[in-house]
């Protein structure tokens, strides 16, 4: 049965086309390396912030405020700022990427639908290792920078926290990679179809980005040092 | 294979068609077809336009009577083979590697023959480097040898001897001849070289201004 299963799953077009499309993309170190400037931005912003964050905090007249909710303020903007690249970078790169296959694969009985799950899979497959990346560079960040992070001076606990960034996160995965396939698929010309990504990224999907809800609900809290 | 085509216009805008096919027959018989015409005459065109991969096309085209069309497509593709340019390798993969991917795109096993047509092209010892490293010459008998990998019945191959040195023509008219004679496949080639080819008994269309007769 086992032996079963791993024969359809690996005799089938979808899973080769996956494939042949991944082992393409060695430009995929490009990616890796733009994530790699992105860590290490963050890490070099993240050092600065944490040695002097009461002196940010206090530029913002919240003096009397916990440091915890302006923590992950801080970290969550930066959450967006990288998905919002993210966004640009994958979703610009992938078109320019597919144009040139788009005559090859004209002349091969590859179906449509065969075609748009293939696409699909290795776009979300981008979107979750990207995820899993950033998020876990979160983490770190909260237990390396600040070990003395008190939870109780926040609305949610952690376990709260990486719930609904993840479930952020999945939203835009979905969105996006919807996005980019429907207009790939509809849209032959990829001028036409780069300029209305962009304009769907900066315009219409603004609420879109992971943490965008965060910022609006972390923005009013100010737990007081005082009232507690 | 039988193909007709009637009334086809074709181009790559709408304004402007380049090639207007008003009747077109290949029957079982004829084997190699070669497509001759000056430069940008139309002779990739026209090899486009057998499967409608054109911007925009118009008219009818008919595999063994069948109308190709969404529909019928994928199984027509399936027994077409193709080495236009640029071909169909892919430049990251060796030759073998190729091979195996096209295998499961068309879902055919045909190892003894490729090992045949390998050993025919004298390709031994290029089999595993990748195919961005390959000369053109070898990068165009690499691309020969994917298009009938999966003994498609008929091929369609596009200035099949550019940059090939008067030994791998040779092999490659022989293997053609080959092909022909012992697989029943078709051949329709666009060249402009009329030195080749003159061992195979050929049917020739001609395109001139536009139309192909």
């Amino acid at each position: 049965m086992e032996g079963l299963f791993k024969n359809i799953f690996t005799q089938s077009k979808c899973w080769n086309l996956i494939k042949y499309f991944s082992r393409k993309q060695n430009r995929i170190f490009y990616v890796l390396l733009f994530i790699s400037i992105l860590l290490c931005i963050n890490y070099l912003v993240c050092r600065d912030f944490r040695l002097n964050w009461k002196f940010n905090y206090e530029l913002k007249d919240a003096a009397n405020c916990y440091p915890e909710p302006y923590i992950i303020l801080k970290l969550s903007r930066f959450l967006k700022n990288i998905f919002i690249y993210f966004c640009v970078f994958i979703n610009i790169y992938w078109i320019h990427l597919r144009n040139g296959e788009v005559k090859k694969e004209s002349l091969l009985p590859i179906s449509l639908l065969d075609n748009i799950i293939s696409n699909f899979s290795i776009f979300i497959f981008f979107h979750l290792l990207f995820i899993f990346l950033v998020l876990l560079l979160v983490k770190i960040e909260l237990f390396t920078f600040f070990p003395t992070f008190d939870w109780q001076n926040l609305t949610m606990n952690e376990f709260e926290l990486f719930q609904f960034l993840i479930f952020d996160c999945l939203i835009f995965a979905l969105v996006n990679s919807f996005s980019v396939l429907i207009i790939l698929f509809i849209i032959p010309n990829y001028k036409i179809s780069m300029q209305i990504l962009l304009l769907i990224v900066f315009v219409f999907s603004k609420n879109i980005f992971p943490a965008e809800n965060l910022i609006k609900d972390l923005n009013k809290q100010c737990i007081n040092k005082f009232e507690k | 294979m039988n193909v007709h085509i009637e009334n086809f216009t074709a181009g790559y805008s709408k304004q402007i068609p380049i090639l207007f096919i008003e009747e077109l027959r290949i029957s079982d018989s004829d084997k190699v077809v070669l497509i001759k015409g000056k430069n940008s005459a139309g002779k990739t065109t026209c090899l486009n336009s057998f499967i409608k991969a054109l911007p925009f096309c118009s008219g009818h085209i008919y595999y063994n009577n069948i109308l190709l069309n969404n529909k019928s497509r994928m199984a027509i593709l399936n027994s077409l083979g193709f080495c236009l340019i640029p071909g169909l390798s892919y430049g990251n993969m060796t030759l073998l590697e190729n091979l195996s991917l096209y295998k499961l795109i068309y879902r055919t096993n045909f190892n003894q023959f490729m090992e045949e047509i390998i050993h025919q092209l004298d390709f031994h010892e290029f089999i595993n480097q990748k195919c961005d490293s390959l000369s053109l010459g070898k990068r165009r008998i690499a691309d020969f040898i994917i298009s009938i990998s999966h003994k498609p019945q008929m091929v369609f191959l596009d200035e099949p001897t550019a940059h090939l040195d008067k030994e791998s023509i040779n092999l490659l008219e022989s293997t053609i001849g080959h092909l022909v004679a012992n697989e029943e496949m078709q051949f329709i080639i666009a060249t402009n070289d009329d030195t080749n080819f003159k061992s195979l008994e050929v049917k020739i269309i001609q395109i001139k201004d536009g139309r192909a007769f």
